[in-house]
């Protein structure tokens, strides 16, 4: 009898077969095996006994704003210093006027001043299983609605296959599936089931249960299927079975491999929800609470760690300032940090120098018109092979004038440098260009674009932390502990990159200790 | 506390920086990359510039400009300092060089484990322009390359050889350099040499 396949051996082989990408290694890691479990469960912090400790925080992202506004409701004092001009960190919303702070490429937005034309430059979904996030936005009263990953209306276009036309989404995954659900069978009902793993009565109940998977008919055999719609009828008269698509063509795209598993990875399936009117919204709901905590253009210069306190010089407004914690909460990214002067333990710093972080780009397009309402997409992705890779469609502000859609979004290193070489107007350029493989008319729709490439950011440099299980396992534990009464917080000393939730649970993780270090000491006053 | 060197210095050009040029907090963003004391940082593959005088610093500016440098497809990092090059206007380039002459030169870290003193001797070949301590030669447009960042001294030897730098016709200094890097044999030679650079005792000017 042959070995069922474990999961683990799945994940290579869809790998493998994936050619080994990054993108395509993402996309497998959809199995299941790799994604972490949420164990977030809100408990307010005890209040602090005895004289309240003061708490350093080092940039104003969502877990420096966390961190404010727990460790001030259980009495603690802070302060939050922010290199840049605004608060949030990579939760970045874009409207009219707004500054896109790239180094060598500031850019403004120029969308018009409404409100529905906005741009997530950062986060964009919130998945349900994040407790971490999702608890803020329920406690502050953050609206959300819903986000729409998968609409199978949206495109998927490969050069390799369909003549390089754009193909709907429904109308692929029916295909592909009708076909391979025909082989399975066929496969299964000749000799196959002699090396089957289960008994003669799971095995009827599987055939069964390929034949429902591909829409078969009772001959095994797959002609089409009413899962993608019809080609005519269906309200009057019958409806009319499309034609179905080449099998050889539907194989060769590298649709199935990748982007057809995205909505299982776990992070990504549906349903998810994002915040009414931008991602920034969550920061907004913050900042009744902290504002008056937060020094905006405070950059640091200086970490220092003391036996009992963190000492930190920055510069704000040309002089030089120094402030003083009984802890420090830094959420400033490693790459930026380890250039900062510091007094680190030498293990510290090198493993904080080991942390490599993703290159990401995002474009935001304003559309005159809403072009893809008149093709039955009302929100979710298409995606390309083209260096864009997708394009979303807003969830928000159906049937208005105008509309703001991401007009790309690429995470492969090598597609990020080639974006990145470009000046601000030869990236537009080349997405629109790109994009009008999927929508032919998409450059008579597209009036302005803005391009953010997260490496380039000023006071960024990076999007998430790509943690190999290399440098996990050589670097994790020790910057995930304190130095002396020095934290590390933010998404990258969590293991969901570029997820709020992981920025959340880190500090959390941070509080948690100190919470532990005060009740230890005021335990030893008494 | 220890006050950073730098840091008097910042006090006393907060006037003279322009928004333009600078991170709103008054200081350029070349510290951003290279470092709070542009001293460098290897995690983000930005070299030491506390060491460079400005007429070297002039001089790759418009080197990038001229896109001398950068232009091969693989080198991403230095793509990412043209877009800065790019984008100073010549007064913004001005401050720049008046923070970074200002800023006391220090040592990079050392990351590699070359050997020192056979990088010494091969180093007796380069100091008829670099200098005796490689402390620069204005004249011949060598510049100091003592406490340079060892992993950048590799990188930039290494383009030399790739034709990655000192490619285009124009740009004589770095012709004479590509033609110069011959001079190193091995890969090991490199590397000593990069770890002697590293480790000697810094003076600018």
């Amino acid at each position: 009898m042959k070995q069922v396949l474990t999961r683990r051996e799945c994940l290579f082989l869809l790998a493998k077969v994936a050619g080994g990408s990054a993108a395509m290694m993402q996309a497998a890691s959809g199995l299941g095996v790799e994604q972490p479990a949420s164990t977030f469960q809100y408990k307010p912090l005890y209040k602090v006994p005895g004289k309240r400790p003061h708490v350093l925080i080092l940039g104003a992202g969502i877990s420096a704003l966390v961190s404010a506004y727990e460790l001030t409701r259980a009495g603690y004092t802070c302060e939050i210093l922010e290199a840049s001009h605004r608060v949030g960190g990579r939760n970045l919303t874009v409207r009219h006027g707004d500054l896109i702070d790239e180094i060598g490429n500031r850019q403004i937005c120029d969308f018009d001043d409404q409100p529905n034309l906005y741009f997530n430059c950062g986060p964009a979904r919130l998945p349900a299983h994040h407790h971490g996030i999702m608890h803020y936005c329920k406690e502050l009263k953050v609206p959300l609605q819903m986000f729409c990953n998968y609409n199978r209306n949206c495109y998927t276009q490969d050069d390799v296959c369909f003549d390089g036309e754009p193909v709907r989404i429904g109308d692929y995954e029916t295909d592909i599936m009708g076909f391979t659900s025909e082989i399975i069978a066929k496969s299964m009902t000749t000799a196959g089931h002699l090396d089957s793993p289960v008994g003669e009565a799971d095995f009827e109940r599987i055939v069964e249960y390929v034949k429902v998977q591909g829409d078969l008919n009772d001959a095994m055999e797959y002609h089409g299927s009413g899962r993608s719609g019809f080609a005519s009828g269906g309200v009057f008269a019958p409806g009319e079975l499309k034609p179905t698509r080449d099998f050889a063509d539907l194989l060769n795209s590298n649709f199935w491999a990748g982007a057809m598993q995205f909505m299982h990875i776990a992070d990504q399936a549906p349903a998810m929800m994002t915040p009414v009117g931008g991602m920034d919204s969550i920061v907004k709901h913050f900042l009744p609470h902290v504002q008056k905590l937060i020094t905006l253009n405070a950059q640091v210069q200086m970490v220092e760690l003391l036996d009992n306190g963190v000492e930190v010089a920055y510069v704000h407004q040309g002089i030089t300032k120094v402030a003083r914690g009984d802890y420090c909460l830094n959420s400033i990214p490693s790459e930026i940090l380890s250039g900062i002067e510091n007094n680190f333990p030498a293990d510290y710093s090198e493993k904080m120098a080991m942390m490599k972080r993703d290159k990401l780009i995002k474009f935001g397009f304003q559309a005159r018109e809403r072009f893809w309402e008149k093709e039955d997409i009302y929100a979710g992705i298409s995606w390309t092979n083209q260096d864009i890779t997708q394009i979303w469609y807003p969830e928000h502000g159906t049937f208005s004038e105008k509309g703001v859609l991401l007009g790309g979004y690429s995470w492969e290193p090598e597609i990020v440098d080639r974006f990145a070489a470009m000046s601000p107007e030869a990236r537009i350029e080349t997405a629109i260009s790109q994009g009008e493989k999927v929508h032919p008319n998409y450059r008579q729709y597209i009036e302005k674009g803005v391009s953010i490439c997260w490496h380039r950011m000023n006071h960024m440099l990076g999007c998430g932390t790509y943690w190999t299980p290399e440098i996990y396992d050589a670097a994790f534990a020790t910057l995930q502990a304190p130095a002396k009464r020095h934290y590390l917080i933010g998404d990258q000393i969590a293991l969901l990159p570029a997820w709020q939730e992981g920025a959340v649970q880190s500090a959390w993780h941070a509080m948690l200790d100190i919470q532990q270090r005060e009740s230890a000491r005021s335990a030893t006053k008494t | 506390m220890r006050l950073p060197t730098l840091i008097f210095l910042v006090t006393s050009l907060c006037s003279t920086l322009a928004l333009a040029a600078s991170n709103t907090s008054g200081l350029p963003s070349c510290v951003v990359c290279h470092g709070a004391g542009v001293q460098g940082n290897i995690v983000v593959q930005a070299p030491n510039l506390s060491i460079l005088p400005a007429w070297y610093i002039t001089a790759q500016l418009e080197a990038y400009q001229h896109n001398w440098r950068g232009e091969d497809a693989s080198l991403a990092d230095a793509k990412d300092m043209r877009a800065v090059a790019l984008a100073l206007s010549d007064k913004e380039r001005e401050q720049v060089l008046e923070f970074i002459s200002a800023v006391t030169p220090q040592s990079a870290k050392p990351s590699l484990m070359g050997d020192i003193s056979h990088g010494q001797q091969l180093f007796s070949s380069c100091s008829a322009c670099h200098g005796d301590v490689a402390q620069g030669n204005e004249a011949l447009k060598a510049p100091p390359l003592a406490g340079q960042n060892d992993w950048y001294i590799v990188s930039q030897l290494k383009a030399y050889q790739a034709n990655q730098r000192g490619y285009a016709k124009k740009d004589s200094n770095g012709n004479m350099m590509r033609s110069s890097v011959s001079l190193l044999g091995s890969e090991q030679d490199i590397l000593d040499v990069a770890s002697y650079l590293n480790s000697i005792e810094i003076s600018k000017e």
